[in-house]
């Protein structure tokens, strides 16, 4: 069973580093990009609508989400996550330039499991997704995995 | 028998007759003198009783003359005893009168009136009282038969009863001048008895000549005397029983009479003043007065005005007493000036009242002024308070300006003349001219409308001034009217533009801190990418480029957030607590030394410095600071840092020392300037925002900073937590 990343972000210039990175660590085929909230959501709960069964399975094992977005922003799209019954435990990393205190806490209140500001050199910011990507994808465990 | 008592021939001349007529004359003129001083019951019976022994007398000395014996008898019995009997009773009467008590004894009056008529009328019918005539050598005297028994009885009885009675309202009387009245008059009818002499020849054996005139004459003189004296001891008594004092005087000033209470009250005695004249006895007595000169005017006056009544006050200096003076001028019933009376009243008591009323009066007056001018001050403290309130106040009337203060018309731009009813539609901002009148319309008619609310003033020059005005309905000299307060909001407008702008700055901090980064890590991540994946095209130069873009673009990213924590300062709140700044700085150190291992560097921190400050701010100060000394000592090779405290002015102040490179004293206003560096970015990293935020955060505390340094001496960075 393969898992899956999902990335939400808006910035053609980040999606194309970030991909750089998990080319680099192999994980191509495991990332799904959506440029916003919007997207993301309508990506999230479509496969519920068809595919009721596979959802828990098919959906993303890890969210990396902007916070500044077009149409509807990362906070936004944190707290619908969280409000959806199928959705609430989908660990959710916030990945953003912001280091505003009220931004952390904003992230944190709403449910994320992750606060993460991207360094602006870019060495560390691939260090920095290639110890991400391991964690979520390898060492953390999600609930309903295990089957009957 | 009157043919004969008119015939001339029945008559003869007696010297023995004389006498009597003389005694008759005086006795009656007496009366008759007595009766026109006054007409009393005193002077009327007087009259009666001169009246009775003037015939009696009379009589008696015409029978001298008479030859006829037989008209001796006639002329006895039908005139003569007719005085004889009315003398007794005459006699009563009149020490009745006198007594006082002629109302309660007038019934003995008429009875003895009556015995006597009685007597007189059995004279008339019988012969047995006049019973004949025998001649002695002073002329016919008539003798009695046995009824003048009972008459002399009835006589004496009534003589007696007159002593009796004198005596014992002598007795009863105190001293005085009515008392000895009654003695003189006493002694008269005691004398009086000594008349019945007359009849003594009747019943001796021997001729006794009748001389009972003399006794009748004394008595009637000093009865005479009695009456008129005690007639006057009367008046004067009244005269002297007058609290007033009272003194007349004759046309030249000579004092003809005075009461005793002149004496009383002027303590001169009576027997002084009587015998002076006036005028003299006032010069002789001047000192007396409280103000002579006083005296003299009312003298003056007096002379002036001879005719008129002068009136005045005077004072007496012993004793002390007030007198209130009155002269008058006085005449007799023609109209005749004969004088002049003077009354002095003691108005001690009246001027002591008076003076106490007016005292009272003053000091009620006082006590009205001290309120008025206690109530003139509190208007003046109300009017001041108003006139120079920093808030805008003014009263209109049915929208007419009535008052304003000095601020309200500084406010507005207008004059006191310009603003004085002034219509307040002209002071608003025609947007609002509408609702506010609406407003003040309702508040007039006592509809319950919002008091407190924005608006904007249209000032004299015609630009707006924007404030927050408060309405009360007043009483304003009777009237309703409105009271407006008025508070200029310009700077809390411009408080608010400056929080918005605030606002906006945070805005743009934020999204500088997402924004701006996210182009800085583009062109670092495809500088790094191009490095990596295009390694085999790129010769060594197109590297260096492409390292260059990296390292800019990570300076740029610290750059930013030294921005962002400069500008995150600002909003953030303090929280004051005890900070352990040597605790502090030694957690520095250790870190800066785990940081840096190679370098030797010495600190010397002084133990317990503390301070009162937030800690997250304190701690970006002492990171600043020591991070400093640690960069600008890196060339050094036997560095040392000291941190510790120091007194200046009784106040705390921290320091931080090192023996660095340390700069020229004439930068050092350079040095908290943001991105303002004194050295290269190749000599010693940094962005230049880290002194500027150490400053911050010690203004923020109330604090101070400043440095003391020179070109490689180090430098000394100094500050205080507060002022």
């Amino acid at each position: 069973m393969k898992r899956i990343i999902m990335l939400v972000e808006d910035n053609p210039d980040d999606i194309t580093l970030a991909k750089r990175v998990f080319r680099k660590c192999n994980l191509t085929d495991n990332v799904v990009v959506t440029r916003d909230g919007v997207e993301a959501l309508e990506y999230l709960l479509k496969k519920d609508e068809y595919d009721d069964d596979r959802s828990t399975s098919d959906l993303p094992a890890v969210i990396f989400m902007d916070l500044k977005m077009p149409r509807m922003d990362g906070i936004e799209t944190l707290k619908v996550l969280r409000s959806n019954r199928k959705t609430a435990f989908i660990p959710v990393v916030m990945l953003t330039s912001s280091d505003e205190e009220w931004d952390i806490r904003q992230c944190y209140r709403c449910g994320a499991n992750s606060y993460i500001r991207k360094p602006i050199d870019f060495n560390r910011f691939t260090e920095v997704m290639q110890l991400l990507s391991t964690y979520w994808l390898t060492i953390n465990e999600l609930p309903g995995e295990k089957g009957i | 028998m009157i043919e004969k008592l008119l015939s001339n021939s029945s008559y003869s001349f007696n010297i023995y007759a004389l006498p009597m007529f003389l005694t008759t004359t005086l006795i009656v003129l007496l009366g008759v003198y007595v009766l026109l001083q006054e007409k009393s019951f005193i002077t009327k019976a007087f009259f009666f009783s001169t009246l009775s022994a003037g015939i009696w007398q009379f009589g008696t000395g015409f029978i001298y003359l008479m030859k006829d014996p037989a008209l001796v008898i006639w002329f006895y019995k039908v005139f003569v005893f007719l005085g004889i009997v009315a003398i007794a009773p005459s006699i009563y009467m009149l020490t009745i009168s006198v007594l006082g008590l002629f109302e309660s004894k007038k019934k003995y009056i008429a009875l003895s009136y009556l015995i006597a008529l009685f007597f007189y009328l059995l004279d008339l019918m019988t012969n047995s009282l006049a019973t004949g005539v025998k001649e002695r050598f002073w002329g016919p005297y008539v003798t009695y038969g046995i009824l003048s028994a009972p008459f002399l009885l009835f006589f004496s009885f009534l003589m007696g009863r007159s002593i009796y009675l004198c005596i014992k309202a002598y007795q009863e009387m105190k001293p005085g001048i009515s008392r000895d009245q009654i003695k003189l008059y006493l002694i008269s009818l005691i004398i009086a008895l000594s008349a019945a002499v007359d009849f003594l020849s009747c019943y001796l054996p021997m001729d006794v000549y009748p001389f009972g005139y003399l006794a009748i004459l004394s008595v009637i003189f000093l009865q005479a005397y009695a009456i008129i004296t005690y007639q006057k001891a009367s008046l004067s008594e009244i005269f002297n029983s007058i609290e007033d004092g009272i003194v007349v005087t004759d046309n030249e000033g000579r004092i003809t009479n005075i009461n005793t209470s002149v004496e009383r009250l002027t303590s001169i005695g009576a027997a002084t003043l009587s015998e002076n004249r006036l005028r003299d006895l006032i010069y002789t007595y001047r000192n007396k007065f409280e103000n002579p000169k006083q005296v003299e005017e009312f003298l003056q006056k007096i002379q002036e005005n001879p005719n008129r009544i002068v009136e005045d006050d005077i004072g007496l200096r012993d004793p002390a007493i007030q007198l209130d003076i009155k002269y008058s001028r006085i005449s007799d019933r023609f109209g005749i000036k004969t004088g002049s009376v003077i009354v002095l009243r003691d108005i001690t008591q009246r001027k002591k009242v008076e003076q106490e009323l007016r005292e009272y009066k003053e000091e009620l007056e006082t006590r009205v002024e001290q309120r008025t001018q206690e109530l003139k001050k509190s208007e003046e403290k109300y009017k001041a308070l108003v006139s120079h309130a920093q808030v805008g106040i003014a009263i209109h009337k049915k929208g007419r300006m009535i008052f304003t203060n000095e601020q309200f018309r500084a406010m507005l731009g207008y004059t006191e003349e310009e603003i004085m009813d002034m219509e307040i539609a002209q002071l608003i901002h025609p947007d609002e001219v509408k609702l506010v009148l609406k407003r003040a319309w309702d508040r007039y008619n006592g509809k319950d409308v919002i008091d407190t609310y924005d608006i904007q003033f249209l000032k004299k020059d015609g630009s707006v001034l924007p404030a927050i005005i408060s309405n009360v309905a007043i009483d304003y000299q009777g009237e309703r009217a409105t009271l407006l307060t008025v508070v200029d909001t310009t700077e809390t407008k411009m408080r608010r533009e400056l929080e918005i702008a605030n606002q906006e700055l945070e805005m743009f901090a934020y999204s500088v801190s997402h924004d701006l980064r996210a182009p800085l890590r583009t062109i670092d991540g495809f500088s790094q990418a191009l490095l990596e994946d295009y390694q085999d095209k790129l010769d060594e130069e197109g590297k260096d480029y492409l390292m260059r873009i990296r390292a800019a673009s990570q300076r740029m990213g610290l750059l930013i957030n030294s921005i962002l924590q400069l500008s995150r300062l600002g909003r953030s709140e303090i929280r004051f607590e005890e900070v352990d700044l040597s605790a502090m700085a030694r957690d520095i150190t250790a870190e800066l030394r785990t940081n840096d291992p190679d370098r030797k560097v010495e600190f010397v921190i002084e133990e317990d410095v503390k301070g009162i400050g937030d800690k997250t701010l304190l701690r970006a100060v002492m990171e600043n600071l020591l991070g400093n000394a640690w960069k600008f000592t890196q060339k050094q090779a036997d560095a040392k840092i000291e941190f510790g405290r120091t007194e200046k002015e009784g106040k705390t102040v921290y320091f931080i020392r090192d023996n660095g490179v340390g700069f020229d004293m004439k930068y050092a206003n350079k040095l908290f300037i943001p991105f303002q560096r004194l050295h290269s970015d190749s000599e010693f990293a940094g962005t230049g925002v880290g002194l500027t935020l150490v400053q911050r955060i010690v203004r923020r505390h109330g604090g101070d900073i400043w440095v003391e340094s020179a070109v490689e001496e180090g430098a000394t960075f100094y500050f205080t937590l507060e002022r």
